[in-house]
């Protein structure tokens, strides 16, 4: 029996050691690593309660990862600076504005998740840790058309997509590709050199792409630049007969990116 | 009588566990590695891997394809590319490129070569009398019967400074 009190003891203390996460409000709700949040805590029965004024001690990727203090907040526990500093919302209530990546000084594809504890300013009262808070993943939104990398210089090895699933008229989510021609242009938006076609082949289930690098394939004339390509996919589709007829996707225009 | 069994036995374990406290003998670590001199030689690239660094910094994934990296190595020709480092009297001389249909990674065909700290060199300078090209070492091609030399380049916002596409090559020695 002592050991059965003993071991409940111990579990009630190791969960009033994270404070509830219910305490805490987010505006807005949900937001990722890039967005500015603001995060409202209830300190009430916390050694905080009653205090005049609060200071964060928060912290990154509490459930894994690589885990990095507070950048501004974090550099003193016996003297919170005035950018820890949070700001009164009511009774017990203290807001902090922060942006992950910047706080934290890590990408978003590195934040997984935050935890924080109100302070004062000298570390004399503290609240347990309230933890963990996860930030949404950026996503990335596909289209039927696109390039890898995102941005590219006039040197870089270019590939370009083309994802049937995404089409949205009808010879695009029938047709098959069979090549891609890309077109370089000047700082005029003039044609450099000839256009070049480019097998493509698949890549993942209706996902094609050919591969160029701009650079070796459209050279300039004197006084003039390679400022940015349009391609489009030709491919085949059966028509009413079954018999292949020719197609192709409009054109979409990259501009090169200066890169050094 | 008793007390002297004590006593003798205290000596007995306090000898043994003197005994025991003799420092470990270390085996040697070698002599350093002479990672200047293992770049000499003539490399040709085995693989190529492109990375859009936004994509990775943003932590994007997109199930069918992976959009973070890219493997280039059969998508163009680099396996052609072949980079000659010579030395002479133990001090990077003269080097060249022979890039076949590969496109051309170091766009100078010879000169001399240097790099930053000969002792732990991290990036290398290649110069002729009109151009100069510089890339960074990625690893030392030490410790291997099959030495693999990498080398990275990365390309910034000319404007923002911020990294947006890294690309690695791996040689191996011919």
């Amino acid at each position: 029996m002592k050991k059965i009190v003993t071991l409940i003891i111990i579990i009630a203390a190791v969960c009033m050691g994270n404070a509830k996460a219910g305490n805490v409000t987010f505006s807005p709700a949900t937001f990722t690593a890039n967005d500015q949040v603001t995060l409202t805590v209830d300190v009430s029965g916390t050694p905080l309660a009653g205090a005049t004024e609060a200071y964060i001690w928060i912290f990154s990727n509490t459930t894994g990862g690589t885990a990095k203090d507070g950048v501004t907040t974090n550099t003193s526990w016996t003297n919170s600076p005035d950018a820890a500093k949070m700001v009164a919302a009511g009774t017990n209530k203290w807001s902090f504005t922060f942006i992950g990546a910047t706080l934290f000084q890590q990408t978003p594809g590195e934040l997984k998740d935050f935890g924080f504890l109100v302070k004062a300013k000298d570390g004399s009262k503290q609240t347990p840790d309230f933890k963990p808070f996860f930030f949404d993943p950026l996503v990335f939104t596909p289209s039927l058309m696109r390039i890898f990398p995102a941005k590219v210089d006039v040197t870089d090895a270019v590939t370009m997509y083309y994802e049937r699933t995404l089409a949205t008229t009808t010879d695009g989510q029938r047709m098959t590709p069979v090549n891609v021609v890309v077109t370089g242009l000047d700082e005029n938006g003039n044609q450099v050199g000839n256009p070049v076609t480019i097998a493509v082949k698949v890549v993942a289930t209706q996902i094609w792409a050919g591969s160029i690098i701009p650079s070796d394939n459209f050279v300039p004339t004197a006084g003039h630049k390679l400022t940015s390509f349009k391609y489009k996919f030709n491919g085949t589709l059966p028509d009413t007969s079954g018999n292949p007829t020719t197609v192709s996707s409009a054109e979409t225009t990259v501009t090169f990116t200066a890169m050094k | 009588m008793k007390k002297n069994i004590h006593l003798i036995t205290m000596f007995v374990l306090a000898a043994v566990l003197l005994q025991a406290c003799r420092p470990d003998s270390y085996k040697s670590v070698g002599t350093p590695v002479n990672a200047l001199a293992s770049l000499a030689g003539t490399w040709q690239i085995t693989k190529v891997i492109q990375t859009d660094e936004n994509a990775k910094n943003n932590g994007f994934n997109y199930g069918p394809i992976n959009i973070q990296t890219m493997d280039l190595t059969s998508v163009f020709a680099y396996t052609d590319f072949k980079l000659t480092l010579n030395f002479t009297n133990g001090v990077p001389s003269t080097f060249t490129t022979t890039p076949g249909n590969s496109p051309k990674i170091i766009r100078l065909a010879s000169g001399n070569w240097s790099v930053d700290n000969p002792s732990y060199p991290q990036v290398l300078t290649f110069a002729n009398a009109t151009d100069t090209a510089r890339v960074t070492l990625g690893a030392y091609p030490v410790g291997s019967t099959t030495p693999v030399l990498k080398i990275a380049a990365q390309k910034r916002d000319a404007s923002s400074g911020k990294l947006l596409i890294s690309y690695s090559y791996e040689f191996s020695k011919k």
